[in-house]
């Protein structure tokens, strides 16, 4: 079937996206289980910007849009889902980027809380582990968000919580946050 | 010379040099403008013996901060501290039941600037070897006493390095025994190691 641009493909209309984000709530993409039906032609860098058909989407809250019908699938792949659309789309390494973090308080009462490239706030704890895990260049640094999918910390994000952490000092390398102790010095 | 003098003449050699010290941890981008720095001051008590010690805490490990970390006895100047150097004698009294008028004061060194902005100046000190301290149970766990020398010798300073990305942030880690020296512990010791001369740098 030929494949329309991505805006088309949402039988929920834009202002009930927005509605639902207004809310703080996102749409229920795990309840939805429509065919899957093509790829959207998009790619999420790993810098988190979005591309359609090579072209990277400028407008920020088209971005912020889509990434509310972000799924990610058992099989580990992504996809863009609507009660009746699902689209398969290329994501590079993590779909989201913590661009940006909040700390208060101090050791164990230390609170990290995190804003993604898409406006979404996520706080650092039991549910949303910080970890680092070892790449090919290197050891990088996610963040749960929601559904099996995470934020890829930004660099000058990392070398906050790095610094917080050197200063904290100790047992280990790393920092508390909501309760729990996120190690950030790679070791197991 | 006892050694009070002779680390006396040592600082007041070593601070005469130029040499490369540790860069003070970045500050912290989050704080706009002008920073105001927090003043706190450590004390670095070496014992007067043949083989000098030097005196380190370990915080408990239930603290709610800095919880198991090793440290130097020190913390906040007050304001009721006459200066860093009362700041220093009353942290380690309050801590480890040090008496004040026990510690020969040598002088102070290079300070330290936190990332979160603590600037700490480490006041050094000459205290008699064997003194009965008792760890303060609600901050500190335990205190023991390791060799200056090896504390200061390069060679026992382990280099570890943080990389994300081109984000790179370097820490020492000096482990002695079961303890494990990090930090910014770890960091002032490292420039107290060369302003003492036990780590010339050609600068």
């Amino acid at each position: 079937m030929p494949m329309e641009p991505p805006p088309d493909l949402a039988s929920l209309s834009l202002t009930d996206i927005a509605r639902l984000l207004a809310e703080k709530r996102l749409p229920p993409v795990d309840k939805w289980n429509p065919e899957h039906c093509g790829d959207s032609e998009m790619r999420i860098a790993r810098d988190g910007t979005w591309f359609h058909q090579g072209s990277p989407i400028g407008r920020e809250a088209m971005v912020r849009l889509f990434s509310t019908i972000l799924r990610r699938e058992p099989d580990g792949s992504y996809v863009l889902v609507t009660p009746v659309e699902k689209l398969s789309i290329e994501v590079e390494d993590a779909p989201f980027v913590a661009v940006e973090l909040k700390s208060e308080g101090v050791g164990k009462d230390r609170a990290l809380a995190f804003r993604l490239n898409t406006g979404d706030l996520v706080a650092a704890g039991p549910d949303n582990a910080l970890t680092v895990r070892e790449g090919e260049n290197g050891p990088h640094p996610y963040l749960y968000v929601r559904g099996g999918m995470e934020a890829l910390v930004a660099r000058s994000v990392y070398y906050e919580l790095v610094n917080l952490a050197l200063d904290e000092g100790g047992e280990r390398v790393g920092l508390w946050s909501n309760g729990a102790f996120f190690p950030l010095d790679g070791a197991a | 010379m006892t050694l009070a003098e002779r680390l006396r003449a040592a600082l007041i050699e070593g601070h005469r040099e130029e040499t490369i010290l540790l860069p003070s941890a970045t500050r912290d981008p989050r704080i706009d403008g002008e920073m105001v720095l927090a003043p706190a001051a450590v004390l670095v008590a070496i014992t007067d013996r043949a083989d000098p010690g030097l005196i380190l805490t370990q915080r408990s490990s239930s603290l709610r901060t800095h919880a198991g970390q090793v440290a130097f006895p020190g913390g906040r100047v007050d304001e009721s501290d006459p200066d860093e150097i009362a700041g220093a004698l009353r942290e380690a009294r309050e801590e480890i039941g040090l008496p004040s008028d026990q510690v020969q004061i040598i002088g102070t060194s290079d300070r330290y600037h936190t990332f979160t902005g603590f600037d700490i100046v480490p006041v050094l000190g000459v205290v008699p070897p064997d003194l009965p301290l008792v760890p303060q149970q609600s901050e500190v766990d335990d205190w023991f006493e390791l060799p200056l020398a090896f504390a200061l010798d390069p060679a026992n300073r382990i280099k570890r390095v943080m990389e994300f990305q081109g984000a790179e942030r370097h820490y020492y880690e000096i482990l002695w025994k079961e303890r494990r020296i990090w930090g910014v512990t770890a960091a002032i010791l490292a420039n107290l190691s060369r302003r003492l001369g036990y780590d010339r740098i050609a600068a």
